[in-house]
């Protein structure tokens, strides 16, 4: 006992010290706890009721992918090249929604039994737009392309080259280019409403390959009408291309949809390789021309008797060139 | 959280200090930092002045909005009606002497009209009045589709619309019709639209009032809302009906949320023995059709409110859409609407089916005697706003029963 007191005794007085300190930091911090706390949980919910937040705002345009669709699905095995050209294309609006902050959604169309009866065959498209804005409600626009598509341009924003200039770059009217003949001056249509889609013509009619609708009240009902049975049941064996013969019919016979619908020039979203539209080779409003760096470059019914690999490659090869700068060749 | 600075002045003697500070160094640094400066600026300047949107763009021609008619008549009432007078030389022309008619290499007849024929001017008015009668109601007859009323101020803010028929009813019969509709309309500042039903025979395919007489309702009424711009609601009502209670307005006695909320169905079979039902949770703020459902849970046809919105008039040009038109419905324009109705939940999700007691009282002969409890609930009663006679035709008893209640409203 006698040997162990100064021991202990020296141990508690260098205890002693330190602890004194210690427990004065524990005091000086227990008389602050509430402020802080107080000022964590205010901070708490600011944070939770403000939109503030660390990564991006919702995107103003989504872009939507369509593959697989061709078939696909049980049908048809996608080959090694499909499977290539869809890589490609998909990136390619990767890195395009990611330069100017858009959204992307790729979306299935394989072929499946709920859209196998000839009735229901268009359904498919319209599901995906309203599945879509669904998902992204705070959206302004979406931009649908197919996946034989390529945006040659990348540096363009949708703002610039479309949005900002509509007035100057969109037909309300079918005066200017009328491949289907449809009448063009009809009754009750207000040409003065703001357009809320924006599709091309090519050379057989409407083209639903890359075509821009905003999110508005209309739109969510314009999908709505756009698949209906009484149409499909009376023209399903006129109509093959489905929905885009039914949005012409509806174009054609309803006035609430015509004030809406603006046309843009083919090659402003959705410019055409020389093998499509064959019967029109000389008309150079339909296809791609490089020294004009067109925008968008869609091979419209490649897998109808053409080389979609061939193609695709040919203008991925071709975009590189374009957008090759002087210092590349240092790398 | 975005930082809002709180004192201004704080701000405003920083500039101060930042300008001194600027003028210091520019002191300090002679001409030649002056000359950047000054660069800077033009650039500047150049930069604002290339992202100004320029003026040169060509005015691109947006076609102007018009009706069946590319011309049009300002009228200088809201009281549209045509001149019933002229029902009898209407009736020895018939139809095949007011439109022309087209028969094509496989022997199909129609009549078509002209949408860029031009109405008569004053002068041609006076003199077709005295000397070619016929003529003259011929051409009266196709410029009442031309008439408009597109006075901003004191525009009314409900319009009733009604299609009279001069092959099938009598001439009394027909100014029974308009003159309640003109009564009702004039003590509550509402505008009218009334069109012979012939004038849309062209328009659709059946060429005929038998066929058709149905699909001409929504034609009018889109009619109608080319008409009136600038009115908010349009009130199809039948022309075997009359408005009983000419004091009630339509606010009153419909439109108004409070009001339209009470008379709401929901969650009813949209129509009888549909599996589709109405919406439960319905918010009559947001109604822009609104149509009553009969006893028997049929849609009533006879009298509806369309609002000129995006669903209202997706509405009317669905239903006038061919396609719809002359789908061959089980009957014609209540299947054609309970379709619509079925399949496409975002017009439902507008549409008010209310009960028939608000805008389509259904008069029945046996039952006005307050009978059954039910009979009380949906058919014509005393009292009641309006007065149907749907099925008259049938019995082709319209121009008795009109007439006798007529009388009824007159006493009032």
């Amino acid at each position: 006992m006698t040997s162990s007191t100064p021991y202990e005794y020296s141990y508690e007085l260098d205890e002693k010290k330190p602890l004194n300190l210690d427990s004065n930091y524990v005091s000086s911090f227990s008389k602050y706890k509430r402020y802080v706390l107080w000022l964590f949980s205010i901070l708490f919910i600011l944070f939770w009721l403000s939109d503030f937040s660390l990564v991006a705002a919702e995107p103003k345009v989504v872009i939507i992918v369509a593959v697989n669709s061709g078939g696909g699905g049980v049908l048809k095995w996608k080959s090694e090249q499909e499977w290539a050209i869809e890589r490609i294309s998909i990136e390619n609006k990767r890195a395009y929604a990611k330069r100017h902050g858009y959204g992307l959604v790729i979306k299935d169309q394989a072929l499946s039994k709920r859209y196998s009866h000839e009735y229901r065959e268009g359904w498919q498209k319209v599901d995906i737009m309203k599945q879509t804005m669904r998902e992204f409600p705070n959206a302004e626009w979406f931009w649908w392309l197919d996946v034989e598509t390529l945006i040659m341009e990348p540096q363009l924003s949708l703002e610039e080259h479309i949005f900002d200039r509509l007035d100057e770059i969109a037909n309300k009217t079918l005066e200017a280019f009328n491949p289907l003949h449809i009448a063009t001056d009809v009754a009750y249509v207000d040409y003065s409403q703001p357009s809320d889609m924006l599709i091309t013509q090519d050379c057989g009619g409407f083209n639903l390959g890359s075509f821009l609708m905003r999110n508005t009240e209309w739109t969510e009902l314009l999908l709505d009408i756009w698949w209906d049975p009484v149409g499909y049941e009376q023209k399903h064996m006129v109509w093959e291309h489905r929905e885009q013969d039914a949005l012409e019919a509806l174009y054609a016979n309803e006035p609430w949809i015509r004030e809406k619908i603006a046309f843009l020039p083919l090659r402003q979203i959705n410019a055409f390789p020389p093998g499509a539209c064959a019967d029109f080779k000389y008309d150079l409003r339909y296809f791609y021309n490089e020294k004009e760096h067109d925008f968008v470059v869609n091979m419209a019914g490649c897998n109808f008797g053409r080389d979609c690999w061939g193609e695709m490659r040919q203008y991925t090869q071709l975009m590189q060139t374009l957008h090759r700068r002087w210092y590349s060749m240092f790398f | 959280m975005p930082f809002i600075p709180k004192n201004k002045k704080k701000w405003t003697k920083s500039f101060k200090v930042w300008i001194s500070e600027l003028k210091f160094y520019l002191h300090k640094r002679n001409k030649f930092s002056m000359l950047l400066l000054i660069s800077v600026i033009i650039f500047l300047l150049y930069e604002l002045t290339s992202s100004l949107p320029s003026k040169s763009s060509a005015g691109y021609r947006i076609p102007k909005t018009h009706g069946m008619y590319q011309n049009e008549v300002q009228s200088s009432t809201p009281l549209i009606f045509p001149s019933v007078q002229d029902h009898g030389t209407l009736k020895e022309l018939g139809v095949e002497g007011l439109f022309t008619l087209r028969i094509d290499v496989d022997g199909n007849r129609e009549y078509v009209f002209k949408p860029e024929d031009t109405p008569m001017t004053e002068a041609e008015r006076k003199e077709l009045a005295e000397t070619d009668k016929k003529k003259f109601v011929k051409r009266t007859f196709l410029d009442h589709g031309k008439l408009v009323y597109k006075n901003k101020a004191n525009h009314p803010e409900v319009v009733i619309v009604t299609i009279i028929d001069f092959e099938n009813y009598s001439l009394d019969h027909i100014i029974n019709t308009v003159q309640n509709r003109v009564d009702y309309a004039q003590r509550h500042n509402y505008g009218t639209y009334v069109r012979w039903a012939q004038e849309f025979l062209p328009q659709v395919q059946k060429q005929s009032m038998e066929a058709s007489y149905e699909f001409i309702k929504p034609l009018a009424v889109r009619a109608a809302m080319n008409a009136f711009p600038y009115a908010k609601y349009f009130w199809f009502f039948d022309q075997n009906g009359l408005i009983m209670q000419l004091d009630t307005s339509l606010q009153q006695q419909l439109l108004e949320p409070k009001v339209l909320d009470a008379a709401v169905l929901k969650s009813v079979p949209v129509f009888e023995k549909s599996n589709i039902k109405t919406y439960k949770h319905f918010d009559a703020k947001t109604a822009k059709i609104i149509i009553p459902k009969t006893g028997a849970g049929k849609l009533d046809t006879s009298s509806f409110v369309v609002t000129p919105s995006i669903h209202g008039k997706a509405f009317l040009d669905y239903i006038n859409d061919p396609l719809v038109r002359n789908y061959p419905w089980p009957s014609s324009f209540t299947s054609a609407i309970g379709h619509l109705l079925q399949w496409h939940p975002r017009i439902l999700k507008r549409t008010a089916l209310v009960v028939p007691k608000t805008i389509a009282s259904v008069y029945s002969p046996s039952a006005v005697k307050k009978q059954a409890d039910d009979a009380e609930r949906f058919n014509y009663m005393d009292g009641d706003f309006v007065i149907t006679f749907t099925g008259c035709e049938a019995s082709k008893t319209c121009e008795i029963e009109l007439d006798k209640h007529y009388q009824l409203v007159k006493q009032d």
